[in-house]
């Protein structure tokens, strides 16, 4: 009965040891990690060159702005949505509400209706086309015969 | 937790087997009964009272770990420490006292002790007032 005894001891001891290992221990050292993570080679080298970061902890917004007219913020990006470039990490389609929200996040933009300004775009009867997308193929163009 | 610990491997330890002088009628099972001399094993009269000592023992143990694990989260590599020195403690323990291959050495630890009869109608104490 005492052998049994101090087997249970035994086992109980070596039970709560792995319930440590298991449960208590791999979460400290997260916490440690994320509290001592130190930056990577890129982002020092970003740092030392000058560039912004663009996700200040501080802040609830990036450090980005939409240089152009609003409708070409929304053909550009609606372009990439329908052109299927970019789906959900669990290969899913993205709805274009939530794209479109993310993306005004993003670039600190503020478009009240944009369904409404595309419809608008889509209905004229002259100049239908993007000029906008144009003139990026354009300046892509232009890019790669400078390489060249 | 190693208070705790210590104190029941310390009882553990002792195996003291007592014989009593007044005899006792035990139920042997349901029809026959049998006299004989009353033993105790560690002060227990009975396997059934000493196995609820072990469970409150093992019972103290279990309470005290949990009370540590519940405290001392943000050091759980010490508590860690702790518990395994106390794992090395009850196996050397285990070692010491329960060796597998060695019975000798496992009974040589019983202690067996024979309380002497004592005879009442020379007491002097007793012959006075009666």
């Amino acid at each position: 009965m005492q052998f049994h005894f101090v087997d249970l001891l035994d086992q109980l001891f070596l039970h709560r040891i792995h319930y440590i290992d298991k449960y208590i221990l791999p979460k400290e050292s997260n916490r440690f990690q994320n509290q001592e993570r130190l930056p990577t080679k890129q982002e020092m080298s970003s740092f030392l060159n000058g560039q912004l970061s663009l996700f200040p902890p501080d802040s609830g917004f990036t450090n980005l702005k939409w240089n152009r007219d609003k409708i070409e913020f929304i053909e550009l990006f609606i372009s990439v949505h329908e052109s299927n470039a970019i789906i959900g990490t669990n290969n899913k389609p993205v709805t274009k509400k939530d794209y479109m929200a993310l993306l005004m996040w993003f670039f600190n933009i503020k478009i009240a209706h944009w369904p409404g300004s595309l419809s608008y775009g889509k209905e004229r009867k002259t100049k239908r086309e993007s000029e906008y997308l144009k003139e990026l193929v354009g300046v892509y163009n232009l890019m790669v015969s400078r390489r060249n | 937790m190693n208070r705790t610990l210590i104190s029941t491997l310390e009882q553990l330890r002792n195996a003291k087997v007592q014989v009593l002088s007044f005899s006792i009628r035990k139920q042997v099972n349901l029809f026959d009964f049998e006299t004989g001399p009353e033993i105790s094993f560690n002060g227990f009269k009975s396997i059934h009272s000493y196995q609820e000592q072990l469970d409150k023992y093992y019972d103290e143990c279990k309470m005290s770990i949990e009370l540590e694990i519940n405290q001392a989260t943000p050091y759980s590599l010490e508590l860690k420490k702790s518990l395994d020195l106390s794992r090395f403690e009850i196996k050397a323990f285990k070692n010491r006292f329960f060796p597998k291959e060695n019975e000798l050495l496992l009974f040589s630890r019983v202690e067996l002790v024979k309380t002497p009869r004592t005879d009442i109608s020379k007491d002097q104490a007793l012959k006075k007032k009666y």
